[in-house]
């Protein structure tokens, strides 16, 4: 008896990415090593998983058959997508309809789903910049023929080209701390624009290259009219760490805060003297702020961070209620929680901060195995 | 690392730390000599230049080939087989003799189970 032979279909991260935020179902088989897999997967609400190294597979797929499913889509992930390819000929070829990953985990780790955050006075918006596969957030300001940037990742075309669509001038560009667990666009947008390129001093004392101090008080203006973009001076994940308020309405939190959990002090090896500054910005510099801003982070760590739309926001006072890191009474306890048991750090982090001071430039092959894997940015 | 092997009927415990090191010693001009003979391949496989999943599909098959106890040498480019290589070879009980890099080219030998 023949079996009909299926044809496989190619997905990009784009397809992948909206079934992430619309909580759409998926079976994922992830044909890469246990170690990989355990390291860091593409999570989805409703998502199924099948770890099986594609080594194990070049028998044939007969064994793992049985636990495919029928009734939803299948997905074949790997590293950069040919053994996926490999493995979905096999099962299309036993009558599975299935779908690989195209560029696979590298291209789910590269990926950047640009969402609205909201509208700003007199016209302006704010997009929120969702790298789905590495948790980091980056923001766009932009308002009459201008535009703001913080906290870039490192693919400029994707920040250029979406201000080109816009029709903005990248003006300004900001990094709210040296980051430690991906490399920093921000400096080569700046470059290539000629915009100012700005980052906090405290952070930038061994960095080789020109830039614009950003210090507490540091106001741009985006566009005629006012949209304000003001640095507050938040220390404690970095000694530099830097907020931004956005036209009175957003906060922008750099790695000081997250929705579900607080900045991590130790990735600059000086986790100690930092605790002190952390406890002081985010139970006295953030408290005298409004509790209608909505925070907007550097990064989110589970997708239970997202909102409906996929952003990544919350009011400032919702996550007072709600955030363990923000409630933690007791000063030794505090202690505690941000500097013992916290997670590992982030892959190839000490070289991430090097490449981000401008002491090495690594080539693009080598800066991906450098973000390979979870950001890690936070106490949990 | 340990690295329990029969050579000709001969079971020969051998510090793969000990292997590495420099420092010319009696002893260990007799460990190096027992790994030069060790790693004489049986087979010599050229994956270079081959991206993920081709290293491994040839491997397998190169491996199949041979007897077991005897040594496949493989050398390839692509990065992914650093991490591949190894758990597929545990995976499958054969084990990985000596891993070196030079020039971004990494070399296995793999001795079968």
């Amino acid at each position: 008896m023949g079996v009909k032979e299926m044809s496989i279909q190619k997905w990009s991260a784009s397809q992948v990415a909206k079934k992430v935020i619309h909580n759409e179902e998926l079976f994922i088989l992830d044909v890469r090593n246990a170690d990989a897999f355990e390291d860091w997967k593409i999570d989805g609400h409703r998502f199924e998983y099948l770890n099986i190294p594609y080594f194990e597979l070049l028998d044939g797929i007969d064994n793992i058959l049985p636990n495919i499913p029928t009734d939803k889509d299948v997905l074949v992930v790997c590293a950069k997508e040919g053994s996926s390819l490999m493995v979905a000929e096999m099962l299309a070829e036993a009558g599975i309809e299935v779908a690989y990953l195209a560029g696979g985990m590298k291209s789910w780790s590269e990926y950047l789903e640009p969402i609205k955050v909201g509208d700003l006075t007199g016209g302006g918006e704010l997009y929120q910049f969702v790298r789905l596969g590495k948790g980091c957030l980056s923001y766009m300001v932009l308002s009459e023929g201008e535009a703001a940037i913080i906290d870039a990742v490192r693919f400029t075309d994707v920040f250029i080209n979406f201000a080109e669509h816009k029709n903005v001038q990248i003006k300004h560009v900001f990094d709210t701390h040296l980051h430690a667990d991906h490399i920093s666009g921000g400096r080569h947008i700046a470059e290539m624009t000629g915009a100012t390129y700005y980052l906090p001093p405290k952070d930038a004392e061994e960095v080789v290259f020109h830039y614009t101090p950003l210090v507490d008080g540091t106001t741009v203006q985006i566009g005629a009219s006012k949209i304000d973009v003001g640095a507050i001076y938040s220390p404690g994940h970095t000694i530099g760490s830097t907020s931004f308020v956005v036209d009175s309405k957003y906060l922008l939190t750099g790695d000081i805060l997250f929705i579900d959990s607080i900045g991590r002090p130790d990735l600059a090896g000086l986790a100690d003297d930092w605790v002190g500054d952390l406890r002081d910005t985010l139970y006295k510099r953030y408290r005298e702020l409004s509790d209608e801003l909505i925070v907007l982070p550097a990064h989110f760590m589970i997708i239970d961070e997202l909102n409906e739309d996929g952003t990544v926001a919350r009011r400032l006072g919702d996550l007072f209620v709600q955030n363990h890191g923000l409630n933690i009474q007791d000063e030794e306890e505090f202690r505690r929680v941000v500097t013992d048991e916290l997670p590992p750090q982030p892959n190839a982090y000490q070289e991430i901060r090097q490449v981000n001071m401008g002491k090495i430039t690594p080539a693009l092959d080598e800066q991906t195995e450098m973000e390979i894997g979870p950001n890690r940015c936070a106490v949990r | 690392m340990l690295i329990i092997c029969k050579f000709r009927e001969l079971k020969v415990l051998i510090l793969h730390e000990d292997i590495k090191q420099e420092e010319p010693a009696k002893s260990l001009t007799t460990f190096a000599e027992l790994k030069e003979n060790m790693m004489k391949s049986s087979l010599q496989l050229d994956a270079k230049g081959l991206s993920c999943p081709m290293p491994i599909v040839k491997t397998k098959k190169a491996i199949d080939t041979l007897k077991s106890g005897e040594v496949l040498e493989v050398q390839v480019t692509d990065k992914g087989a650093l991490a591949d290589i190894p758990a597929w070879a545990k995976a499958g009980g054969h084990i990985i003799l000596d891993q070196s890099e030079e020039a971004g080219v990494i070399t296995f030998f793999i001795q079968k189970a």
